[in-house]
């Protein structure tokens, strides 16, 4: 008897594992996928998105979904993303404000960021600089400084 | 954020003045409200292509390739290390390393295709664990520059008790 029930429980573990396996294998088959953008339409996350979304559609032989659920500095549409099942059907178009600058600019966060994700691909890093008004009496770093240090006295 | 760790490690005292968004600083740095601004250089280009603003450094760890006659910050003031602002794809937690792989090579294949994406992409690695160790590495930056500017603001109110 005790045998039998540990055969019935292999054999139940190795189906559900299986089914895991197979389902990951078959991705992305069963319904569209659907790829949360936390703002409203229109910015350049949404348009990368948009982009990304309309071309692996084609190779995956799978509609991708944008759905934009935007509010609280993109964490509501994070936090969707965060509570779904990790079946491949739910994916997050994210910044480093929704998954860095929120854990310190927010009182609270209902998503972890490091540990409620998977990283799939940094799309898109842009290049930041530092740029001032013509009018700003000064050509360099180093003069911007000092004219800051002189006009805070 | 920027702003912050540019007053931290160039010993400057700017106030902020934070924004919704990228247009609307860039406007009001163009129209002279606001001295200066941390932007991405595709939205000051333009500006600075007409004479209305000027690049003064580029906030990455080497010069950008389209303007290399403008310094790297870290040239300047060599405490400065940004952490790397990024759009990107994740999915929930335990998402299976199948479809992270498949998602990650066909996903990287589309940006590539795309003239305007391959621009803007500054990066050299795609893998799916450097976008996870760049995360990691931007929240230990930022929690630094939190900790030295909410020990400082102690340091403020320890200075204000001192003068009563």
């Amino acid at each position: 008897m005790g045998t039998f029930r540990f055969l019935t429980l292999y054999l139940l573990a190795s189906v559900c594992v299986g089914a895991d396996t197979a389902a990951a294998q078959n991705w992305p088959a069963a319904k569209p996928v659907t790829m949360v953008v936390p703002f409203p339409p229109g910015p350049a996350l949404d348009l990368v998105a948009r982009l990304v979304g309309g071309k692996i559609a084609d190779a995956l032989g799978q509609t991708i979904v944008v759905e934009n659920r935007s509010g609280a500095n993109g964490t509501i549409g994070s936090n969707l993303v965060a509570r779904a099942a990790p079946d491949g059907y739910t994916l997050l178009a994210a910044t480093a404000g929704t998954h860095v600058t929120a854990v310190h600019l927010m009182k609270s966060l209902p998503y972890d960021p490091l540990k409620d994700f998977t990283p799939i691909v940094a799309a898109v890093e842009p290049v930041t600089c530092l740029a001032v008004n013509s009018a700003v009496p000064v050509d360099t770093v180093e003069a911007l400084i000092a004219y800051a240090r002189s006009s805070s006295r | 954020m920027m702003g912050e760790l540019f007053n931290q490690t160039a010993g400057v005292r700017i106030k902020h003045v934070p924004y919704r968004g990228v247009a609307p600083a860039m406007q009001d740095v163009i129209s002279g409200h606001i001295p200066m601004v941390f932007i991405s250089v595709s939205n000051a280009i333009p500006a600075m292509q007409t004479g209305r603003v000027k690049i003064l450094a580029v906030l990455e760890p080497t010069r950008y390739a389209k303007l290399p006659q403008v310094r790297s910050m870290s040239e300047i003031v060599p405490a400065f290390q940004k952490p790397s602002s990024w759009f990107g794809f994740l999915g929930p937690a335990g998402l299976p390393h199948e479809i992270v792989t498949r998602l990650n090579a066909e996903m990287v294949k589309a940006l590539n295709a795309s003239r305007r994406a391959r621009q803007a992409r500054g990066q050299r690695d795609d893998g799916d664990r450097r976008h996870a160790r760049a995360i990691r590495r931007a929240h230990a930056a930022m929690a630094s520059c939190a900790t030295a500017r909410s020990s400082r603001r102690q340091g403020y109110r320890r200075n204000d008790g001192g003068m009563r």
